[in-house]
This record gives C-alpha cells, structure tokens and sequence, in this order.
C-alpha cells in the first residue's frame, strides 16, 4: 500500500509541476477589440443555460423571426443586417434583466422573458446623442446539438413603437 | 510562493483521503446484458397529452403483435400532434408501418410483407405542407447458428407539396410524386455475442434510389471481449455510420412550410476503442482506454466538405472494497483538430481553413470518500482540466496577416473542488454539509479577443439536513449560500466597465405528516434572495474619478448592486394513496416574487415590472393496474402577473 502512495504521490507532483494548468502567455489587448455589443450572453444569466457562440449565424436559427408589437415579422437576415448596421452606428451599452418566473424548458425549447434597459450614443451626429429605452421582449430558443449551442429561433419586441432592434428603426430623438 | 502553493494544492488532491466525483470505466466496452424476450401476442398502447400555455401536443400509438407458431404480424399506429398557438403552427404525423412473415421452420427462416407509410402535415399562417411516403416490398429473414439476418427490399413512393391552401390540402395545391426502389438488410444482435466467438456484431444498412435523389445509410459496431491469462481484461469496439446520398424533409422557410431538399453529401462518423481493464492488485483497479473518433461531411458541388478527429487516452484507478477509502480518479488527454474545405475557389479554400483548429483537453479528476458503519463520514472531489484551442491558419493579403475572425485561440481552465460532510450517524438523521469552490481561467491568446479574459472565481456553502421528527412526520431543508465573483485580466481596458458580481441564497424547508396511512399533508416553503451588480475596484476607475490624491486614497472598493430579488413561495398539498392502485394529490402554490432594479436619479431601489405573485392550484391523479393499464393526469391552473394559463399532462398507457 505504501509502494502504490509513493507512486501516486510521484505521479502527482510531476503533473502539478509540469504548468499544464498554467495559461499561455498572451498579446495585450488591441485598442479594438471583438465583445459582445448587445450583451446578448446575458440573456441566458442566472439559468442552468448558456451560449457557447455568440456569432449572429450560430446565435439565431435560419427560420429565426424577429415579431414588433403589430405583429409584423422579419426574417434573420433582415434582423442581423440591422443589429450590424446600429453596432457600428452606436456606442450601445444594454442591460437583460431575467425573470425566472416566466423561464421555462420543455426537452430542447426555452422560453424566456427579459427586460431590457438599452443607452446608445450615436457616435457619427454631432455632438453624438443619447437614445435611451426599456421595455421587454419574449423570447423562444431552441437546444442545437449539432453545435452544441442553444440558438434563438423567436423575438417579440413589446416596444410600443420601434425600439433600436427594430429593422426599420430610425432614430427620433 | 504562489507557485508553491498552487503544487502543493494540487497535489494535495491525489494525497488526501477524501475525494468524491468518480471517473468511471466506458459503458461501450462493457458487455451488454441479452435483449428479454419478447412476448408472442401483445398489443402496447400509449396516448399522451398536454396543454402548456400556448402549446398542445398528442402523442397516440398503437402496436399489435401476433405471435404464432407458423406465423407473425405487426402493426403499429402512431399519431403526433404538435399545436402552438402562439406561433400558430400545427405539425401532425402519422405512421402506419407494419410487417407479416410467415415461419418456415428451419434456420427460424421467415419470410414475409412489409409496408411504411408515413404521412407528414405541417400548417403554418397562411399555407401547410404535406409529405407522405410509403416502402413496401418483401422481407426475408433467418438465423444460421443463431445469428439473425434479415434482407428486405421493395418499391418506394412518395408525393409532397408545400404550397397547399391554410384551410384545406385541396386548396391550391399540386402534389408532387417521385418513385423508385429500395433495399436493406440486418446482421447480427447487439445483445448477443456470434457463437463460439466473444465478439459481438450488429449491423444495418438501407438504401434508396428514386428518380430525383438517391440515399444509402448504413450502420455498424462490434464489440470484441477477452479475459487475460493474468485475470485482465481486454476490449476492443469499432462503431461505423454512413450516409450517402441526398434526402428531403418538410422544413420552414420566411413563416411557410418548405421542403427542403438536402444538398448530396456523404457524412461518416467512425469509432475505434481499445481498453484494458486490470484485476485489482494491492487494492487498486487501474485501466486505460484509448479512442479514435472521426467525423466527416463533404458536399458534392461548391458546398464546403469538414472533418473533425479526436484521439484520447484515458488511464483510470480505482480502489477495492478491502482498501481503508474509497478511491476512483485518473487522467485523460485529447487531441482534437477541424479542417474544413470549400469546394468553391482554392482561395474560398484557404478562407474557410482560417476557423480550422486544433486543440487539447487535459483533465485530471479524483474523488475519494470515507465513510463508517454509523453513516459519518466525507468526500472530497477535485475536477481540474485545461482546454487549449488555437487556429493555426492564416493568410498574408497585402502585406496583412488575416486570422480567423474573431481570433478565439484560447485556453480554458477550471479548477473545481467539492468537499462533502456528514457529520453525525445516520440513525439520528440525514444530514450534509458542504462547500464548493471554483476558479475558473477564460484566456484568450490574440489581442482583438485578451481584452476579455477573465477569472471567475465562485464560492458555495450549503447542507441539507432530514429528520423524523415523529413516527408520522418528517422535516427536511436544504439550504445554500453563493457567490459569484469576476475579474478582467486587463482591468485597464475595461475602465468604467466594472466587472459582474452575483451572490444568492436559497432555503427549503419540507414538512409531511401522515395523518393517516393513507392521506399525508405537505408542505413546502421556499425562499430565494438573489442580487446582480459589478464589483467596483480601484483598476476599473477613471484617473479623472478623483480630484485629490487623499481622495484616491480613501476610496474604498465595493460591491454595487444593480438588481436584487426576493422570492417566497409556499405549497401546501394533501396527497391520497388507495389501494395501492388510486393515488393523488391536490394543494395551491404561492409565489412572490419582489425584484428590484437600482434607480441612478432616485437612487433607490425601485420595484420593476417583473415583481408580483403567480398561485397555481393543482391536482394529479394516478391509477395504475399491474402493466394493463396506467392512468396519469396533472392540472395546474397558473394566475401571473402577466398571464394566466394552464399546464395539463395526460397519459394513458398499458401492455395486454
């Protein structure tokens, strides 16, 4: 018993002196870098669920559909064109706040209802103006094991209007 | 120092006696158990509904087997129904399949019909789809030394139209027909080794040819045993799929239903295993596995082609019975890579090989418990593994370096331990103590993607205590507090950008008194306090934050809460046995729940939109007789601040 303590103790000392569990030495951080704009990885704070890539094409399903208060749909291609258009447009700083009361699993479909608190400075007006909103949003997500990524397939907008997400959003300050 | 300790940390998790997460031997190289035998005549049916919210579904099935000496017949009814009204989506799928053989009594030689027709309707707003179709030929099957095959083959059909009018499939609608043949054949159970021989083998194959599309898939394993001279033991275990061809399903495309029709492709995945499992020696089991897996999909066309392959070995150890702690830990390494390929341009080529990666996985787990006749005792669990990725490939294009983008070359590290306490005798009560702490290291190598490396750290104690309070009652709680902390690696890219900070805790308390045997009252209390905020450190401050060095220095670091949250709830219950075949239940849930979000003008925590109660009265009943028949149903009628609705499960389901 004292042969097979010796070896393991050995065993462990080599492993835990070899830096295996030590980081690579890394650049310092470009001046711009690539983050998450919308703080989209927040939406899934606080549940047992996260997202493993927040790439828009790996982020929102091919059938993805984005729903305002009328009812009216967009389609992913036309929603993500918009998002990219206002991320370069604005300085957005935007705030999920969940509600777990309304989160809900059935086998590979979460249902989720945040609010959500958006400021965004329009850097190209001058002098740059500020576009603040809250008001909450439902959404439907959907487990793609292919990817290992939960995917948001559904968005209804409860702005009564048409908040920054919208496609046809233009700015009314 | 640092250095030192984190040695004698992680050391310290191999030495001490008092581990708990297992690392355990792989279930493909164990020897499966015979399949049971089935009966000759019976007739299974199930029916499942429910009702959530917006969302109804059905799930009917019918199978009926007939099972006589000279003769077999099979045939199933299926039915699903998935209604939304939220989206306004109704999907249904029926499926008629079923076969007839008739014995003839040698080499359990068969002979036989076998039909698959499939039906497929999906409605959307303002069309639905529709896609059937039906296999049906001949099927021929024997069993030479007991190993069973089985060949099938026939005509194949099938019509669809994604175009037909919302209110009826009439409407509109031109149904599309294409037919063809197809082909297939079964070898081996995956339950029983070939005969003289300890290897067992299963493998299928199906194939289709139409007039606008062809399929072949195929599926395969075999499992090889043997036992060692010494008293070892060794595995072997190869896994094959294949598909080849092209397929078309119902799919949706802007809010209608489509089909789609898959672009040819062949997509393999195979698997190579090889393990040696040791007798125990000086109170230790070791064993060590080796795995190859592969996967690749190629497009014909300009569609692109990926492969991804993944070697590991994995050296495990375990302790026996006899030994003075229970031990189960070891060591695992993987080397993964992808490479993809676009079959447009060599230049779309080298484009696409950008986001080709490799990467390790190095993983270190051991658990060890102690625990005495009287139920005291301990674990203690260390779970540390470091995953490195790194994207090699890259293009010079006018003087610049174009990487992946972004460039995600990064490693990843956790560092997880688990201790676990039971500190007086089980006769007295169950009761457990716990902490767990984790760090875990987020690294990204580039410097478009270092800016948000960070370093979580979290932090969790709890335990959960049960007690019989008296012969009838029972009193349990869990309870648990945690923490939640993250740093930036690069607190200086991140000025007026604090870093989240989350702590939470939660109670449990169950109280059940039998008041008779058959009728027990429950009840169960809940809270839950939770906050959200940034931990507001000196590095994340502006230089310009303070006017006066002395006011620089005494400012002192704090947690600043953005939202909290309160949550109560309490359910009361009375739950029925009868007979050992009635049960059921009925009570009400309350819950309240009061959150809060921080005001930057009032500066007062203001209640959100979010806050208010849900009651939920409930009732299930259950009747269950022997495997006939078995009845469950569950209501819930939901009242929230936002919405009422209701949550409603029935199923019915039995064997004769």
């Amino acid at each position: 018993m004292r042969k097979v303590t010796f070896v393991v103790a050995v065993l462990s000392l080599a492993v835990a002196s070899c830096g295996i569990f030590d980081p690579r030495p890394v650049e310092y951080p470009a001046n711009e870098t690539v983050e998450d704009p919308f703080n989209f990885a927040s939406l899934l704070w606080n549940t047992d669920k996260q997202f493993n890539k927040l790439d828009y094409n790996d982020l929102f399903t091919d059938d993805f559909i984005y729903v305002d208060i009328n009812g009216n749909e967009f389609d992913r291609k036309t929603f993500t064109d918009h998002l990219y258009t206002i991320q370069r447009q604005y300085e957005i700083s935007i705030t999920w706040r969940n509600d777990s009361l309304h989160d809900k699993t059935i086998q590979d479909t979460f249902f989720i209802y945040r609010s959500y608190h958006i400021s965004a400075v329009d850097t190209v007006a001058i002098p740059p103006k500020t576009y603040t909103i809250s008001d909450q949003a439902e959404f439907k997500l959907i487990f793609n094991s292919t990817i290992n990524n939960w995917n948001i397939c559904y968005w209804k907008d409860k702005y009564q209007g048409m908040s920054i997400f919208h496609p046809l959003f233009t700015p009314d300050f | 120092m640092r250095y030192i300790i984190r040695i004698l940390l992680i050391a310290a998790t191999w030495a001490w006696p008092l581990f708990g997460q297992a690392v355990d031997w792989p279930l493909l190289l164990a020897v499966p158990q015979p399949p049971a035998e089935t009966d000759s005549n019976v007739t299974q049916y199930g029916s499942d509904q429910s009702l959530y919210i917006r969302t109804f579904k059905v799930r009917d099935s019918l199978s009926m087997l007939s099972n006589t000496a000279n003769s077999m017949v099979n045939q199933n009814v299926d039915y699903e129904l998935t209604n939304d009204s939220w989206f306004d989506t109704k999907d249904q799928a029926y499926d008629l399949s079923g076969e007839y053989a008739r014995k003839l009594h040698w080499q359990r030689l068969t002979v036989g019909l076998e039909w698959t027709p499939v039906l497929i309707l999906d409605k959307r707003t303002s069309s639905q789809g529709l896609l059937g179709s039906v296999d049906v030929g001949p099927v021929l099957s024997i069993a030479p030394f007991g190993v069973p095959v089985k060949i099938h083959g026939g005509a194949t059909g099938r019509a669809w139209s994604d175009s037909l009018g919302a209110l009826s499939v009439n409407q509109f609608g031109t149904l599309l027909r294409d037919k063809g043949y197809y082909a297939g054949g079964e070898f081996g159970n995956p339950g029983l080794p070939l005969p003289y021989l300890p290897l067992i083998v299963n493998a299928k194959s199906y194939g289709r040819v139409m007039g606008t599309s062809k399929l072949a898939t195929g599926t395969g394993s075999a499992l090889l045993y043997l036992g060692m001279p010494g008293g070892d033991s060794a595995f072997a275990y190869y896994a094959d799929s294949l598909t080849d061809g092209r397929d078309a399903f119902l799919g949706q495309a802007q809010g209608k239903p489509h089909l789609i029709n898959d672009p040819e492709k062949n997509e393999r995945s195979y698997q190579v295993m090889a393990g040696i499992r040791g007798k125990t020696r000086f109170y230790f089991q070791p064993g060590v596995v080796y795995s190859y897996s592969e996967h690749t999909l190629s497009y014909a066309g300009e569609w692109g082609s990926r492969k991804n392959s993944d070697h590991a070995v994995n050296f495990l150890l375990a302790t026996d019975s006899q030994f003075f702690v229970s031990y189960k830990g070891g060591f695992s390494i993987d080397w993964e890579r992808e490479d993809k390929y676009s079959g447009q341009s060599p230049l779309a080529s080298l484009t696409a090989s950008l986001d080709d990666y490799r990467a390790y996985r190095f993983g270190l787990i051991n658990s060890v418990s102690k625990y005495l006749k009287n139920g005291m005792g301990a674990e203690y669990t260390s779970d540390i593994s470091r995953y490195s990725k790194d994207y090699p490939n890259f293009l010079v294009e006018n003087g610049d370096t174009i990487r992946s983008d972004p460039p995600l070359d990064n490693d990843i590290i956790v560092n997880r331990q688990k201790f676990s306490l039971v500190p007086i005798p089980a006769s007295w009560g169950k009761t457990v103590l716990f902490l767990e702490y984790s760090k875990n290291i987020t690294s990204y190598i580039r410097k478009e993607m270092s800016a948000n490396n960070t370093v979580d750290w979290f932090l969790r104690v709890g335990g959960t205590l049960d007690f019989t309070v008296c012969q009838r009652c029972t009193l349990s709680e869990a309870m648990s507090a945690d923490v939640k902390r993250t740093d930036y690696t690069f607190p200086e890219t991140k000025i007026g950008k604090p870093p989240p900070y989350s702590r939470q805790w939660t109670s449990l308390a169950l109280f059940d008194v039998a008041v008779v045997p058959w009728l027990t009252l429950k009840t169960e209390w809940k809270e839950t306090y939770w906050d959200f905020g940034t931990w507001n450190g000196r590095q994340y401050l502006d230089s310009t934050t303070f006017k006066t060095p002395e006011e620089a220095a005494a400012y002192k670091e704090y947690y600043a809460i953005m939202d909290k949250s309160w949550e109560h709830g309490v359910k009361l219950s009375a739950a029925v046995k009868l007979l050992d075949v009635w049960s059921g239940s009925a009570g009400c849930s309350y819950e309240y729940i009061d959150v809060r979000e921080f005001n930057t003008l009032t500066r007062e925590y203001a209640l959100t939109f979010n806050a208010g109660s849900r009651v939920s009265p409930f009732l299930t009943l259950a009747y269950r007789l022997d495997r006939r028949l078995a009845f469950n149903a569950a209501f819930t009628r939901v009242f929230d601040i936002h919405d009422k609705f209701w949550d409603i499960h029935i199923s019915l389901n039995g064997v004769f």
